[in-house]
């Protein structure tokens, strides 16, 4: 039970000559919620994007449920339960919001022989039902962060990768984002990166700070925010983001 | 094991409830069996084997339409395997004797394997776009250039003349199909079963699918999809189809010769799905019908009239029906350019009257 789910040793990503994930060793058990925080350019994105296996590492090893996930693209990660939520404007444009949650169940759905969770439950918990048939191309920036979300959950994750998911959201929205969080949490991992710090202290999770492609810290929001490296590493020259 | 096909078949082909969506689709096919029964009775025999030629060509159309219209692969040398189901039919019956419905599996499984050897090595190698388009057209040309230099085969510039109508004989019972009236109701019966079907499967989860991978494919692989299959699994159906096309083409004109691999044709193809309406099943096959009346007639006149025209009807469908026939964008789109022109009318006498006040 206890075993990690995802497990990634000296994982290293490239580019160019610059590391920009460097020899990060971690783990994610079931069940776990961790947000990743770090100022621009420290490689959280590339970070997920090897997670979710859009990016193939340079070097290192990364595990799922045990199994080696080398070499596997990214529909292989997903229909083993690791999803990634895009930032904000990659859905199917095309599609009315309850065709996107479809298409993004069946793929997994069907190569497991399970039924397609219901897209109702999904466009009631995401807040979209009064949007169903609209297109995804009408929808605002906000509603289209929270269609991102519903398909995620629509693929049945085991683990969960939400790039920035409160970026562009209100603060009310991002009140609600918290508590489905939370409510998600309790059928899979989640793992956040952020930018917006009082999103992550309402998260009240586990938090690592990220910063030249490596976690230089692991603790809780409380002790990250009293350590004085990290205001200085995070928040750069002055204190301008503190307030934020 | 019977489950689980049943899941899967619930899973990609669950249709949704019925809506005004639907109201085109059903007029659709009430209007096409309609028309299917009336025109024997309205034209001359003569008439209607032309209508029928059309009609074969709108079979093309909807393959195509389902490849570039319903999953946005563009390609430039569709009529391939219009002209290797023609080409398998013909050698099948004249040099092997078989009968005309195995000709048929004959050509479709030649076609078939083409098709899935080519789109395996392209689709899957990831090549996308005008690249795909470019190589399909290079495809095209060799096949082209074998049809008039494999003569033992083929007949060379020749190609292959009395090929039989066609026959189905069905425990001891024979039809004949080659009249002009059975050949209609053949061909006319295959292409509504056909443009019913595709239409039923696009409505599905799976047309929503391809929708899907046509929009942003990148998204759809993170959604569990190995695209590239799936592309290659809707490339191996349209080339079927096609190839469908060139069988019945055959059959009906009794000759094949190296132009079906025409490069001008493959571009016809694309201009009838795209002024039918893309991704419309519909539109395209009336058009296509239309536009090789159309060319016949205007051919009588004058042979080198035909390809200036259908320069100058593309370039208006560009301009003013990037989505095809649909009425109403067309209107929409009309006015803009209408306002566009009158603006800039407008625009350059004013900058013309401020040149004179500075003046």
């Amino acid at each position: 039970m206890d075993e990690p789910l995802m497990k990634a040793t000296h994982l290293r990503r490239t580019f160019g000559g610059i590391d920009a994930v460097a020899d990060v060793d971690m783990s994610i058990k079931r069940r776990d919620l961790l947000c990743i925080i770090g100022p621009n350019g420290a490689g959280k994105s590339t970070l997920v994007g090897v997670l979710s296996g859009a990016i193939a590492p340079s070097s290192g090893s990364l595990c799922f449920a045990g199994e080696s996930m080398a070499g596997k693209e990214v529909h292989q990660f997903c229909r083993r339960g690791v999803v990634r939520k895009f930032q904000g404007t990659n859905t199917f444009l095309s599609l009315s919001v309850r065709d996107n949650l479809i298409v993004a169940g069946l793929g997994v759905a069907s190569h497991r022989a399970s039924p397609l969770p219901d897209p109702d439950v999904v466009l009631q918990e995401i807040g979209l039902h009064g949007q169903a048939n609209e297109l995804a191309a009408r929808l605002p920036h906000g509603q289209r962060q929270w269609l991102e979300i519903g398909m995620a959950m629509m693929c049945q994750p085991a683990v969960l990768l939400l790039d920035e998911p409160a970026a562009g959201l209100s603060a009310t929205d991002a009140q609600r984002l918290v508590r489905l969080i939370h409510r998600l949490r309790e059928d899979c991992a989640v793992l956040a990166i952020e930018h917006d710090l009082g999103f992550v202290r309402a998260l009240e999770c586990e938090t690592w700070v990220m910063h030249r492609g490596q976690i230089v810290r692991r603790g809780t929001y409380e002790d990250i925010a009293q350590d004085e490296e990290i205001r200085r590493i995070y928040l750069g020259r002055g204190a301008g983001y503190a307030a934020h | 094991m019977f489950q689980r096909l049943k899941l899967h078949v619930g899973l990609w082909l669950s249709q949704p409830k019925p809506g005004s969506a639907d109201v085109p689709f059903v007029l659709g096919s009430a209007l096409g069996l309609l028309l299917i029964l009336i025109l024997p009775h309205c034209v001359e025999p003569y008439m209607l084997s032309t209508v029928r030629d059309a009609l074969v060509m709108g079979l093309l159309a909807l393959s195509y339409d389902l490849l570039w219209g319903k999953a946005g692969v563009l390609t430039l040398g569709h009529t391939t395997f219009l002209g290797l189901g023609a080409y398998g039919f013909a050698v099948a019956t004249v040099q092997f004797g078989l009968a005309p419905v195995g000709a048929i599996l004959i050509g479709l499984l030649c076609t078939g394997m083409v098709a899935a050897a080519v789109g395996y090595f392209l689709l899957y190698a990831g090549v996308r776009l005008h690249f795909f388009a470019i190589v399909s057209m290079a495809v095209l040309i060799i096949a082209q250039q074998l049809a008039t230099s494999w003569q033992s085969v083929t007949g060379g510039d020749t190609g292959i003349l009395g090929i039989p109508g066609l026959t189905a004989t069905f425990a001891g019972h024979s039809l004949d199909l080659s009249s002009p009236i059975g050949s209609w109701y053949a061909v006319a019966a295959v292409v509504l079963a056909i443009a019913c079907l595709t239409s039923l499967a696009c409505r599905s989860h799976y047309g929503k699918v391809l929708a899907a991978i046509a929009t942003n494919e990148w998204r759809a692989r993170a959604c569990g999809y190995h695209t590239s299959f799936h592309l290659l699994l809707l490339f191996v159906v349209s080339a079927l189809l096609a190839a469908l096309a060139g069988c019945l083409m055959a059959a009906c004109s009794g000759v094949v010769a190296p132009d079906v691999f025409s490069p001008l044709l493959a571009t016809e193809v694309i201009l009838w799905v795209a002024v039918g309406g893309r991704g419309t099943i519909g539109g395209p096959v009336i058009a296509a019908v239309a536009f090789t009346l159309l060319k016949q007639r205007v051919s009588s006149y004058s042979t080198e009239l035909w390809p200036l025209l259908l320069g100058a009807l593309f370039l208006g469908c560009v301009l003013f029906l990037p989505d095809g026939l649909r009425a109403r964008k067309a209107a929409i789109n009309l006015r803009r350019f209408w306002r566009a022109m009158t603006a800039r009318r407008a625009l350059s006498g004013r900058a013309v009257r401020e040149e004179g006040d500075n003046g």
